[in-house]
């Protein structure tokens, strides 16, 4: 179960996404961006309210801009208000305030940019930019300050009925919704950590939805009853492993590149075989960063001709290019950390075996996620698992965050690779409002990147999940990544059972 | 007897106080950092630096500690530096679990186990006694996961009687709750009830082989009242100890049954925070199980006075 899908349910931003993945409104019946693309203003429905009854207002948007972007509330996503204006003053303790966010009246916000960025309309569908009433954010329950944490208060279609940590959490309908009251009653997340003991409980009726073990998806396409109940949906999400670039033997010399030792690597992998035999087809083997259900951003040139394929004789002659023919000079064991989950040990073991191939040793190291997330702040490691589910559908949350030298490190760029070309390419697409021209921009970027190899290219995810029949109105997107559905308004959802069900 | 209480409660500060430094030092030691966990990929060191600072992970571990004793003298354990919640309101909640169904395991586990001995001991070598005793051997030999998986595929997957995962939810019924119990307090209970069930049969024999079980035979009284009224009584001593440490067992080794079952306890809950190095947790837990432990030993001490008038403290 995820946070994100919860908040989703109590919380209402400007805009969200629908399941074709388009910009709709949410709070903001209408909105404009000047041609500069430097100033956006939203105008907002007039019959919104808080579920505390409280009419929401510009105001309260100021308001929550203001607390995502205030050093005061420690919040690791206020990067995404870098580019509006005021935003450094802010966070410096030069000024108290966001200048770049105001009311202009009652139900009209202002957002002004200091240089345009492609993706923030679409950051604003995230429910970090929720807009929550600033009394119940301030209230002080049972002595402790951070009322929102304990009660979030809303304007979303359900509001928060009960909360057993690490149980479920339960929504009531909200019915003072402003489209409408929502068709169920109540929702439940059940908080089943292990993926299995999910699929047992939705067998058994306890669950109206689940996601899918590791294994179990050829079997669930063989059972009739089951297969009928299988949702699929490619996902924005990747899966790779970084070379880390700041270290020998992948690390550029003074006097030459590794890049060829990084491209050996990346022809040395069977990734078909991998994903079909290993990942129960769930992941698509897949040579790029922009991933296919990105689809306005996505290069279908990597489909038609991906930059590597799996390639013995080719891998070997790199190898010998880059001064390590036979693996020579390669250190004994390089380590090959990933972080326990899932299908991640089967990976591992068959990459150090097509490496074993070309006589290039791995040794695959499983780690809980604190003492990866340590290896990787201190780039104590030589190959290290790595991926990306994107929470709003843009292509700089892949090339940007991942890759460009302003996240070296545990923000995003795990590979440590730098490349002033790439970067300058990629700044340039964030801040382009030609569709086409930025489009093409983040194909140049991606090439350079597919080319310096700092990555071993992986696989594309896809979503899987099962839903009783009796279960009417979700519709799974690329953002949905598992059985909470994080980017579904579940007040369009309704159970309709027959005497069957 | 007083005295003695007061001495053995006493104790308890030296055994807190060991537990906790071990505790303090090994989480301390191990590789990861909380906050990095907490950030993940999106860790700013500006924003880390601050959190430290907030949580006082920037201060000298010594006076860490202290901190932490001094806050749990006022019975306060800190907040979880994931969840931001009071330790003392998510631990409590999942201690409240954990007790419930380990109690429902152990009441399950004395009442078959003990009857399943008994009736073993009345009839020694015969088909009863065996059939008990291989359901015993079967029970401490089955790892508690499979059981309640096979009990979940049956009476969930199959036959649709019970429910597989979870606690039932607030405001459910009576009937409702006690469904959800079955099966996690059962696959809990078989371990104990195999052992209760091996020991009362033992000392069941032992004792109905004494001469005043067969004066009290001679003396005409029925086999109900010399099992329940004369053996029961001068046999339950070695069976409470077993159920001492049993009941102690249960609370800290219930954690496999609360995964397998999606169960909400604490066993669970520090094993996550081990994993996300929330440090205020993983040492309220453990403070917790060690309290309990020593409670629970001091109870089985007090009761063996009570069964056993010969027992004296001092």
């Amino acid at each position: 179960m995820s946070g994100r899908a919860v908040a989703r349910q109590i919380y209402s931003t400007l805009v969200r996404f629908d399941h074709n993945l388009k910009l709709t409104s949410d709070l903001a019946e209408t909105w404009e961006v000047s041609p500069d693309g430097l100033r956006l203003v939203f105008h907002l429905k007039e019959n919104a309210k808080f579920h505390n009854g409280r009419e929401v207002t510009a105001e309260d948007f100021v308001y929550s801009f203001n607390r995502l972007a205030d050093p005061k509330t420690k919040s690791e996503r206020s990067i995404l208000l870098r580019d509006v204006l005021g935003y450094q003053e802010f966070r410096e303790g030069k000024t108290n305030r966001l200048s770049g966010v105001s009311a202009a009246d009652k139900y009209t916000l202002k957002v002004e940019l200091s240089k345009p960025y492609d993706a923030f309309l679409q950051t604003l569908a995230t429910v970090s930019f929720a807009v929550v009433p600033a009394e119940a954010d301030k209230a002080v329950t049972g002595g402790q300050s951070g009322g929102l944490s304990r009660n979030p208060i809303g304007s979303g279609p359900f509001k928060l009925a009960d909360w057993q940590p690490g149980s479920y959490i339960r929504l009531e309908a909200n019915e003072d919704f402003y489209a409408g009251a929502p068709y169920l009653e109540t929702v439940v997340f059940k908080v089943i950590p292990d993926c299995e003991a999910q699929f047992r409980a939705y067998q058994n009726g306890e669950l109206d939805a689940s996601n899918i073990p590791d294994g179990k998806l050829k079997e669930i396409i063989r059972n009739e009853e089951l297969k009928g109940q299988l949702h699929h949906n490619d996902l924005i999400a990747i899966q790779f492993y970084v070379f880390n670039t700041q270290r020998e033997p992948w690390k550029d010399q003074l006097f030459g590149s590794k890049k060829a030792l990084r491209q050996a690597l990346n022809y040395a992998i069977n990734r078909e075989y991998i994903a079909d035999e290993l990942l129960d087809g769930r992941y698509k083997p897949f040579v790029g960063i922009i991933p296919p259900a990105l689809a306005d951003w996505y290069n279908p040139a990597n489909s038609d001709e991906p930059r590597y394929r799996y390639d013995v004789d080719e891998a070997r002659r790199l190898l010998e290019v880059s001064g390590h023919p036979q693996g020579l000079f390669l250190p004994q064991k390089m380590q090959l950390l990933y972080n326990e989950g899932s299908m991640q040990p089967e990976v591992a073991g068959q990459v150090k075996g097509f490496f074993g191939d070309v006589s290039v040793n791995v040794e695959p190291e499983p780690l809980g996620t604190a003492k990866f997330l340590e290896k990787v702040h201190k780039g104590d490691y030589f190959i290290a698992h790595g991926n990306c589910v994107a929470e709003y559908p843009a292509p700089d949350m892949f090339l940007w965050r991942l890759l460009s030298s302003e996240n070296t490190g545990i923000q995003g760029n795990w590979a440590q690779w730098h490349n002033d070309e790439f970067d300058a390419l990629v700044e340039q697409a964030r801040a382009e409002l030609d569709t086409g021209k930025r489009r093409l921009l983040y194909w140049q970027a991606e090439q350079i990147a597919l080319e310096e190899a700092p990555w071993l290219f992986l696989f594309a995810e896809t979503v899987n999940v099962l839903i009783k029949p009796y279960v009417k109105g979700i519709q799974i997107s690329s953002l949905d990544a598992d059985a909470s559905f994080p980017n579904n308004d579940l007040s369009h959802v309704s159970i309709v059972k027959t005497d069957k069900d | 007897m007083a005295y003695y209480l007061l001495k053995r409660i006493l104790s308890v500060i030296p055994v807190l106080l060991g537990i906790t430094i071990i505790t303090f030092t090994a989480i301390h030691l191990a590789p990861g950092d909380p906050i990095r966990v907490r950030m993940g990929q999106r860790y700013d060191p500006i924003i880390a630096d601050q959190l430290r600072s907030e949580l006082g992970l920037d201060k000298p571990l010594v006076v860490q500690y202290f901190i932490f004793l001094k806050d749990l003298a006022r019975g306060d354990l800190g907040f979880s530096y994931i969840k931001g919640q009071p330790v003392t309101q998510l631990l409590g909640d999942k201690f409240g679990n954990t007790l419930y169904l380990s109690f429902s395991a152990m009441v399950i586990a004395i009442v078959i186990g003990m009857l399943a001995g008994i009736l073993a001991a009345i009839r020694p070598q015969s088909f009863v006694d065996y059939l008990v005793m291989i359901i015993a051997v079967a029970g401490v030999s089955i790892p508690v996961f499979w059981l309640g998986l096979m009990l979940q595929l049956v009476f969930g997957s199959y036959l649709h009687w019970l429910p597989v995962s979870g606690m039932s939810e607030y405001g459910a019924t009576i009937w409702e709750n006690f469904k959800h119990l079955i099966l996690p307090a059962v696959t809990l209970a078989s371990v104990p009830m195999a052992i209760i069930a091996r020991i009362t049969r033992s000392s069941m024999l032992e004792v109905m082989g004494q001469d005043y079980i067969r004066t009290a035979r001679a003396k005409g009284l029925g086999t109900r009242a010399i099992i329940f009224r004369h053996a029961l009584k001068n046999a339950l001593i070695p069976i409470i100890t077993v159920i001492g440490n049993m009941f102690a067992l249960l609370l800290t080794g219930a954690v496999l049954t609360e995964t397998v079952f999606s169960w909400p306890g604490l066993g669970r809950a520090m094993v996550d925070a081990i994993g996300q190095r929330d440090f205020p947790i993983i040492l309220g837990s453990v403070t917790l199980f060690a309290v309990t432990f020593v409670a629970v030993n001091l109870l089985v001490d007090i009761v063996y006075a009570w069964v056993d008038p010969r027992i004296r403290y001092t």
